[in-house]
């Protein structure tokens, strides 16, 4: 009698126990609590460690932080004067474990594949560095490229935040001017006599031309 | 066996039972979810008199409700990537392009507008919410870019993408669709530009 009482006390608590581990989070959903913005949601999260849940109430699913790791190389680039530039890029991505941007992962990207989420990355981090590009020369990325970077990286970090994610690393391993004439089917009127960067100003950061 | 240990293991049985009645009638809402209840009485007096159903609609704990008599609903906010590629803009002068373009945009958390995106959007989320913004998008591209040379669209593409974020989101918002972000992924020209008929070309009448 009392063993049977020991392994349904153990099966209880086996139940109950939930352990998150480093590179999970804990999402213990049930229970309206406050995140430290003072903002209600669903859910209790445990991380790096162990916490006790209502079996009755309360249900754990578990979201994987990362990293995410990606590389590719990203076309249609073009610097200053519409000069065309080839890039092959490098990095990883994961989940801000930090209160209160992990709620916006939470929101976003529980039960989404990790695919899903390299792909919206990789679409923020091509927009920010054609931004960046278009008001740099080539002369000044190939002089100044880790400087750039370090632009490009504090910029995406800004918009991947509001996401809930966070720009671990990113590196540009190979960067060259690429040949126009290779890609006939992209916009040739670009760079050509007709329509020289002249014509199109100076861009500020800030988008005025 | 004595009356007392048949009456603790009735008391047992009734209490699992109360368990299971508890636990069935008890829906936990997932995280970046959104559940209702729907009165299945409720909703066919109410399609009977063409009104629409009033939703209790919670994105986060749990809520209680009748098995057999109310339906829990689902509702999916993680974020949706709609891709498309949209062929044939017209660009200034009369030059035709297309675009490569991706919307990040996901159903708003905003208490106000759930009822809606609930009535709306429950069961087919990806498919409405992509139809939406394409439309819109599609909409908004076609007035915006008429004026702005080609070469231009294609050089400044985060900057120009940027600004019709904000007018997607204006257009949006009361459709309970957020969009997080607008990108323009390929610029290419289309062979042919825009035919114009010709004066006399143009029947009179």
């Amino acid at each position: 009698m009392l063993g049977i009482g020991v392994f349904l006390l153990v099966l209880f608590l086996r139940a109950c126990v939930v352990v998150a581990p480093y590179y999970k989070i804990a999402i213990l959903s049930g229970d309206r609590s406050l995140d430290d913005s003072e903002r209600i949601v669903g859910y209790r999260l445990i991380r790096d460690s162990w916490g006790m849940r209502k079996p009755s109430s309360e249900r754990v699913d578990f979201l994987y932080l990362g990293p995410y790791r990606f590389s590719w190389t990203p076309e249609e680039l073009y610097c200053q004067g519409t000069v065309p530039v080839c890039l092959e890029v490098k990095g990883e991505v994961h989940i801000d474990h930090r209160e209160p941007v992990i709620h916006e992962a939470i929101e976003r990207f529980f039960d989404t594949p990790g695919e899903h989420i390299v792909q919206m990355v990789k679409d923020i981090l091509i927009a920010d560095l054609r931004e960046l590009l278009v008001c740099h020369s080539f002369e000044t990325f190939e002089t100044f490229p880790v400087r750039l970077r370090h632009q490009w990286i504090e910029k995406s970090r800004e918009d991947l935040k509001k996401m809930g994610l966070f720009l671990h690393q990113v590196e540009i391993t190979r960067y060259e001017q690429s040949n126009q004439e290779q890609s006939p089917e992209h916009l040739e009127a670009v760079g050509s006599e007709e329509h020289d960067s002249s014509e199109l100003g100076d861009i500020r950061p800030d988008g005025e031309v | 066996m004595s009356a007392g240990v048949f009456l603790g293991i009735l008391l047992l049985f009734c209490f699992f039972l109360v368990g299971v009645w508890i636990r069935l009638c008890l829906v936990v809402c997932p995280p970046g979810k959104a559940i209702f209840i729907k009165d299945q009485i409720d909703q066919k007096q109410d399609e009977e008199e063409d009104e629409e159903p009033a939703f209790d609609v919670v994105t986060g704990g749990r809520l209680f409700h009748l098995p057999f008599l109310q339906k829990v609903m689902v509702l999916d906010l993680s974020s949706i990537r709609v891709q498309w590629t949209e062929e044939g803009i017209a660009a200034k002068e009369q030059q035709l392009i297309s675009l490569d373009i991706v919307i990040h945009a996901r159903i708003s958390r905003k208490k106000a507008l759930l009822p809606y995106a609930a009535e709306y959007y429950t069961g087919n989320e990806r498919k409405a919410v992509t139809r939406i913004v394409k439309e819109v998008a599609e909409n908004l591209l076609l007035d915006e870019f008429v004026s702005i040379p080609c070469e231009r669209i294609s050089y400044e593409r985060s900057l120009l993408a940027r600004e019709l974020l904000k007018k997607v989101q204006e257009k949006v918002r009361k459709r309970a669709i957020e969009i997080d972000g607008i990108y323009f992924r390929s610029v290419k020209l289309f062979p042919e530009r825009i035919p114009i008929p010709l004066i006399s070309e143009i029947p009179s009448v």
